[in-house]
């Protein structure tokens, strides 16, 4: 039955993907071949560092609380989780771009070698997994929650390489067996 | 639905004969010699079947059968090999790497078969061509589902009649496959689709080739201005992805 199942998941996956280059033109990919690609279309333009900090400042939700208005408040804050996502999603669309620029490049390469594009897909699919992990932060607990949390998470991360660097230093070099290239003899 | 098969057998019959005859006079033999080859080994066995089945006993028939069986799912590979060959043919790297690949495992099957067959010829004909039949498809449709994944993926430009040759046949294998493993798991209960589904699947890859393949369609061909430095591109893309990953988390620090 297994075998059944995964015969017919195949043969599904063929028929699936036969009806996507079916739906394509022919030429369609060719049009982009007439053009050169702009060196400067490889830089990573990322989303500005200001921003994000401009809208997550402290004192503008310090100004809010201070008006006493519980409804501005909550008003305030989910703007600004809106505007974090907006930031978060400025950045995937940037890796979707890098990703169909290496495509584009790829595909007409004489060298293309299997295990680097493993290797590009490994790197794709661990942004996507710390995307995916900071919009579920940002939206189930807000982008100043989620601050914090990763302020909290980079001093423990500090105090505990601190303390391995001690460790390390506590045991010393008499303590590490040293290598004598005299001894088998 | 004698009729109905009938219909079919003919319709079928009737554009395989015309697809030929297009072929010929567009000169489409020398362009795609693999793919019209198992055309014309169809063509051949549909003959050969029929004056077997006028002039024969039901024994010759039936090893006459068999062994065009035989051979048309050896012809059929050829179909797969110039997919390959013509999508793959602006990249002669990779071309050169899939043809390996194809090469050894249609070896492989084969083999098997043959040694099979060598014990006893005429006793294991059935159960080995069957054997064949199924073990070429399903690595067909491997195949085809990966070179279908690399064209949706990568976008690779190809062609109307290269287009028409992998819809065309990945559906007729992706049917096949479908209906054998079917067949295997529910038995002669399932035969009364499968003399419905098969000749369907055909007559509809037909229909595609024929809409495809009717005149000749050059396939688009990469323009080699674009960045080709592969390693370059590889590692470039992977940093980018590394400097994307560290912004997101570490651009939240006061």
């Amino acid at each position: 039955m297994m075998n059944l199942v995964f015969v017919v998941a195949i043969s599904l996956a063929l028929l699936f993907f036969l009806w996507l280059v079916s739906r394509r033109g022919s030429l369609d990919a060719a049009g982009h071949n007439g053009h050169i690609i702009d060196p400067s279309a490889y830089l990573v333009r990322l989303p500005p560092r200001d921003l994000l900090h401009r809208f997550l400042s402290p004192e503008d939700i310090e100004y809010a609380a201070a008006l006493n208005s519980p409804a501005l408040l909550r008003r305030v804050v989910q703007e600004r989780r809106k505007l974090a996502a907006a930031w978060l999603r400025q950045t995937k669309r940037e890796a979707a771009r890098l990703f169909r620029l290496h495509i584009r490049s790829a595909r007409h390469a004489e060298e293309l070698r299997p295990s680097a594009e493993v290797k590009l897909m490994f790197a794709a699919g661990s942004f996507l997994v710390v995307y995916a992990m900071m919009m579920a932060a940002v939206g189930l607990y807000g982008p100043f929650r989620t601050r914090r949390f990763l302020e909290t998470i980079e001093t423990l991360a500090d105090v505990l390489s601190n303390l391995g660097g001690r460790i390390a230093e506590s045991i010393g070099p008499s303590l590490v067996p040293r290598f004598d290239p005299g001894a088998g003899r | 639905m004698a009729l109905f098969r009938y219909a079919v057998w003919f319709c079928g019959d009737a554009l395989l004969v015309c697809l030929l005859v297009r072929a010929w006079r567009a000169s489409l033999f020398r362009r795609y010699p693999h793919f019209f080859g198992y055309l014309i080994s169809v063509a051949g066995s549909e003959l050969l079947r029929v004056y077997l089945r006028a002039v024969a006993s039901e024994r010759h028939y039936q090893i006459g059968y068999w062994v065009s069986e035989f051979l048309l799912a050896i012809a059929g590979f050829g179909v797969t090999w110039q997919i390959y060959t013509t999508i793959l043919a602006p990249y002669r790297g990779v071309r050169r790497m899939a043809h390996t690949v194809l090469g050894v495992l249609f070896a492989v099957v084969l083999a098997k078969a043959l040694v099979e067959l060598t014990t006893n010829p005429i006793h294991n004909l059935i159960p080995t061509t069957v054997e064949l039949e199924w073990n070429l498809r399903f690595l067909q449709a491997l195949l085809l589902l990966a070179i279908a994944a690399l064209v949706v993926h990568y976008a690779v430009p190809i062609g109307r009649n290269t287009r028409a040759m992998l819809v065309g046949y990945g559906f007729y294998i992706g049917c096949m496959v479908i209906s054998l493993s079917l067949r295997s798991q529910l038995g002669a209960a399932f035969d009364a689709t499968r003399i419905l589904l098969e000749p369907l699947g055909y007559l509809t890859t037909l229909f595609v080739w024929c809409a495809g393949i009717w005149s000749y369609s050059r396939n688009p061909v990469p323009n080699i201005l674009i960045e080709t430095d592969y390693h370059r591109i590889s590692e470039q893309t992977s940093r980018a992805f590394g400097r994307l990953r560290t912004h997101v988390t570490h651009s939240w620090r006061p």
